[in-house]
Order: C-alpha cells, then structure tokens, then sequence
C-alpha cells in the first residue's frame, strides 16, 4: 500500500503524532493539552485515511458486475476506513465538549489554565 | 439454547444504555424519587440477566460468541461471553447494584441527580462492553463511553474546587489514554487489514482471511502496536509511572463513585489489556508480545511498592484508600505479566477480590466523611464509640484488605505469592517486593484502624441510613461468603485462567461459523 502513494504522507504522521504526545505531556497550559489531544486524533484519522486510499482509483467502493474482486480491491478506495475515521469524528466531539466544560469550570475556579498553577490537590 | 439465554449479556448491556437515556427523560418531567426507582428496577434488571449469563457459561451451555446484529466476524462485532468475561460482568452488575442502593441516602444532598443516573448507566454499559468485545475498534468506542462518564462523573460536585482539578487531570490523561489506543487500532488496520482480536491472532499463525487475505506487512511493527497499546492501558488503570491522577481522581469524587472507579474501572482495563495482549497477540509465542510482558512486570513491581509507600504518608482517608488500589493493581499486573497459567488465574481472582473490598471501603469511607465533616484520619479518632456498626464492617474491609486469613483476599494474595515462586527463573525474586508491599500496606491499613478505635466517643453529624448499612452489609456479606469456599474461587479462577490463554480455543469459538460464502 505504502508503494501507492509514497512514503511522505505517513512520515508526515508520525512527525504529527510525536509533536502532539509531546505537547500533551509537557505543555503546561491546559487548552494546549487539548488541542495536542484532538490534532493527535486528527493525525490518526489521517493515517487511517492515508491506508484505505488508493492513488487514482476514480470508482465508487460499489463492486461493478463482472468485475474481478481482487482487481476491484487495487483501484477502489476502502471505505471501512472512512467508517472509522466517521465513528471517531463523532466520538472526539463528545471528547471536545467534556474537556471544554471542564477547562471552564478550572478557569472559573482558578482564573488560570497553567497546570503549574493549580495547585489544591497535592500530587 | 435457550434464546433469553443467549441474548442476556447483551439484554443487560442495552438496557444499561437505555436507562442512561431514560433516566435524563424521567427526571426532566418527574422527580428524584422516580429517578431512584427507575434506576434501581433497571440497574436490577442488568443484574439478573448477567446472573444468566454466568449460569448459562458455566452450568448450561459453556462459552459462546454472540455476533452483533447477526453479522460475524470480521464484518461485525462479536462479543465473546467465556468464563473469562461473563463472571467479570457479573461483579460490575453486582456492584453497580449495590451503589445504586448506596446512591439513594448518599447523594440526596446534591442537585441534577438524573445526570448522576445517567452517567452511571453508560459507565455501565461501556464496561460491558470492554469485557465482552472481541474487536479493537469496538473496544476503542467502549473505552470512550466508559471514560467520558467517568471524567464527567468525578467532577460531580462541581461546587467544590478541587473536584474540578481532579476531573480535568483525569480528564485530560484518560482521553490522551484513549487517543494513544486509537493510534495503535490504526497501525493494527494496516498490518492486518482487521479489528477482530481472533483474526489478528489467527494471521499471526498464517491464517488467510476470506475478506482481507493475511497479514499486509511483516511482524516488525509488532513491538511498536504492542508497546503502544500496553502505554495507553497502564495510563487508564494508573500503574505507577502514569498514576498521578488516580488518588485526585478517586479521592475527589463521591463516594459512591469512588467505589466503582477504585473498584472497577481500572480492573476493567487490566482485563481488556490482558485480553489483547494474551488472545490477540498471543502473548508470549511473539517476540513483541513478550516484550509486552516484561513491561507489565516490572510497572507492576514499581507500581506495588510506590502505592504501599505512598499509603504511609496519606492524611486523607480516601487517598489511602486509593493508593492501597495502585498497589493492588500492581499485584494483578504482576500476576498477568508472569504469562502463566497459575499467574493469570491469581490475578483473575485478586481482581474480583479486590473489586469488593475496595468498593466496600470506598463506601464506608464515605460514610465517614459525612459523619466527621472531614476527610482527614485524625477526625476519625473516637468515631467506633459513636458508630460501632459501619466501623465493624470497616475493620472487616479492611483486613480483607491486608489479606488476614481467611477472608477472601488473603487466597488470591496467596496464589499470587506462589504463581510467582512457580514461574521460576529471575521472577522468583519477585516475591521479595510483593512481601514488603504487603508489610507496608498492613502498616498503614492498620493504622488507620488503630485510629478508628482510640480515644473518646465523639460526636457525629449524622448517622448512616439503614439503606446504607444494607448496601455495604451485603459487599461485606460477599467478602465473608467467598472467602469461606477457597476452592471454588481457585477452580472458578482457573477456568478463567484457561479460557483466557488458550489462544486456539479463543480463536475457533470467534471463527468457527463462518458459514458464509467467500466474495
């Protein structure tokens, strides 16, 4: 698969994804940690996209009559990983609404979003 | 077979995420009273049909794969009820039962209690759907259900300030947990080509699927899936390098729910980390795998000896408490990380023990709190003379806890202790830093009750409802009961154990009955 389209996509990816755990676990500013978080999710979406496309397919994921299902499978995108990314998608705006709803509770409480700053709970 | 039989774990799964929904509806249009009853007859309910469930796996019909909509695998999700998931399910039921019962009096004091109901119900349902998913991607969503509803419900009292602290840093570790798993589903979509945890490690044996042929790539992105998913699952069950948020978390919610957490949600992880790396990546056999293993090992030795030395020092009932689980958990993954059969089957068993006694203690914690009107230890001087009751049940609790003979925990401390002098090799050592994490664990549990029982008689604000002391009377009751019948945990836990590591097995019951024709 990876011969299709390159390798650049997925080392964009990986790039994508180490920034963002980095950011998750060491920026001390609570919306930076989310915002690392969802673009984490939205690298993965990427990668799950980057392996079900297929470089110039141009049909739908409809099997023709008469098609050969092997030759089908070369040219035509897969849509089950579009269904994942959908199912995630949707899943991280649960995820968006809970962490927002907290942040503003914290900044209500705290007038900060400096982790470094909230300090009621000892660690 | 019997249909009601082989519908009920998903009868009791369903009906946790219809009460969710049910439950904002009654509360919108009636009061907390109709909430109350409507959560308990569901709550009920999913307890009796996970009680068919474990009468069915175990005395009529043996294990058995329910395909989700009809559709098997690996176009659908199937859901695999063994002796390893149905008895776990059942212990969420019970539990969830009995909190329930403990929710009644415990919250009456707050607002929004259908949201309370609410999100408990989908906690439910998401730890269900953990224990019985045979499927990554399903097994991602379920960990989304089960821990946005915690995240939400740890926060609960929103007035309080530090409970928002501890919500968004559970918050925010718990969702970076998840999204860490939904990276590795992604690497296991491109190696495999499938999410059925039975495929995956069918492919590894050389198994061509109908659909999606073997596997796309060579073996050698393993360590990274593995290490991956093992990373994210020791951040949600809080073993020690990733455990910070833990006693913030338990500590700061209610009580009630401090029960299920402590007792439940992080087992529940383990469980499914244990599903994975034993049933998909047939651990062991695979260079990756085993890596896998070690790394639960050593975690899981750190882990135990950090919680014991850490109780040492707490003030806060609760965060005693809840350090007492991390070394808890450390044990069990101890247990699973051994990789034999003796060793799973004692970390099977230390889970289930310690669900009841940790949501038991949890429980009569929070009646403590309500009755002093604070979480310090010092508070609780004097407090047996004025609630005799509630702190005899808390000395059971708590020697169950230290594992004093012959209450339930001290058998699965003792088959955890002897799968470690039975692996053999360097692990035998291993039991020296089980040893002191025991001492230490006593010490501090001890103290606590030395405490409980010294000084004079003081004054209370309120005493604990009858409704109360029945719920936690009857977690007690169990705690008693199981560690009456020794044998019958050890055959139980060995059953589990069994179906558990026995990959070929795993593997037919999911695939066996693909009768359909090949595209």
């Amino acid at each position: 698969m990876i011969g299709t389209i390159g390798h650049l996509p997925y080392i964009l990816v990986a790039i994508m994804v180490s920034i963002c755990i980095y950011a998750a676990l060491f920026k001390s500013n609570l919306f930076k940690k989310m915002l690392a978080i969802f673009l984490l999710t939205d690298a993965v979406n990427l990668l799950y996209i980057l392996q079900g496309y297929r470089s110039g397919s141009a049909i739908p994921p409809i099997i023709p009559p008469g098609m050969d299902p092997s030759e089908f499978a070369s040219i035509a995108v897969d849509p089950l990983a579009h269904y994942f990314v959908v199912t995630a998608v949707v899943i991280g705006l649960a995820e968006v609404a809970t962490l927002t709803a907290l942040i503003i509770y914290t900044y209500k409480y705290y007038g900060t979003m400096e982790t470094k700053k909230i300090k009621e709970l000892r660690g | 077979m019997n249909i009601l039989l082989i519908h009920a774990p998903i009868l009791a799964m369903l009906l946790s995420l219809l009460g969710s929904f049910l439950c904002v509806a009654i509360g919108m249009f009636s009061g907390r009273r109709a909430v109350e009853l409507f959560s308990g007859i569901f709550t009920t309910a999913s307890m009796i049909f996970s009680l068919l469930t474990v009468i069915n796996v175990f005395l009529i019909d043996g294990p058995y794969v329910y395909y989700m909509g009809g559709w098997p695998p690996p176009v659908g999700i199937p859901y695999v009820i063994d002796r390893f998931s149905a008895p776990m399910s059942l212990v969420v039921s019970v539990i969830f039962s009995t909190t329930m019962i403990y929710s009644m009096r415990y919250i009456e004091r707050d607002r929004d209690v259908k949201w309370y109901y609410s999100l408990r119900f989908l906690m439910q349902a998401g730890m269900y759907g953990l224990l019985f998913s045979g499927d990554m991607f399903h097994i991602f969503v379920m960990l989304e259900l089960m821990g946005l509803s915690a995240i939400l419900l740890v926060p609960f009292r929103k007035e309080v300030k530090a409970s928002v602290e501890a919500g968004i840093k559970y918050g925010i570790y718990d969702i970076l947990a998840i999204s860490i798993y939904y990276l590795s589903t992604a690497m296991v979509f491109g190696m495999f080509g499938s999410m059925t945890i039975a495929e995956i490690a069918a492919k590894l044996g050389g198994y061509e699927s109908p659909f999606s042929g073997g596997m796309f790539a060579g073996p050698s992105a393993l360590p990274v899936i593995v290490a991956l998913i093992v990373w994210s699952f020791t951040i949600g069950s809080a073993i020690v390098p990733q455990h910070f948020w833990l006693p913030d978390a338990h500590s700061m919610a209610p009580s009630s729910i401090s029960a299920i957490l402590s007792g439940l949600l992080v087992q529940v992880n383990i469980a499914v980390l244990a599903r994975i790396l034993f049933d998909g990546f047939a651990a062991g056999s695979i260079q990756g795998s085993a890596l896998g293993l070690y790394l639960l090992v050593i975690l899981g030795t750190i882990s135990c000896l950090a919680g014991a030395a850490f109780m040492l020092v707490q003030s806060d009932i609760k965060r005693l408490i809840a350090y007492s689980t991390i070394t808890n958990l450390g044990f069990i993954t101890i247990g699973f990380g051994i990789g034999t059969s003796l060793g799973a089957s004692a970390a099977y068993l230390h889970i289930i023990n310690h669900a009841f006694v940790k949501a038991s203690l949890f429980m009569i914690a929070g009646v403590f709190i309500h009755a002093t009107g604070s979480r310090d230890i010092r508070a609780l001087r004097g407090i047996s003379k004025a609630l005799p009751g509630t702190s005899s049940l808390y000395t059971v609790g708590t020697l169950a806890a230290i594992g004093f003979p012959p209450l339930n925990m001290f058998w699965s401390k003792l088959l955890l202790i002897l799968s470690v002098l039975s692996a053999g090799g360097a692990y035998s050592y291993l039991v020296l830093p089980m040893v002191v994490a025991i001492v230490f664990e006593s010490i501090a549990q001890i103290r606590l009750l030395a405490i409980i029982y010294s000084g004079e008689k003081r004054a209370v604000n309120c005493h604990p409802s009858t409704s109360v002391i029945l719920s936690i009377g009857a977690m007690i009751g169990i705690i008693i009961v199981t560690g009456l019948v020794p044998n019958l945990l050890f055959e139980l836990s060995g059953l589990a154990a069994g179906d558990l590591l026995n990959v070929d097995g795993y593997i037919d019951l999911v695939l066996n009955s693909l009768e359909y024709p090949t595209p």
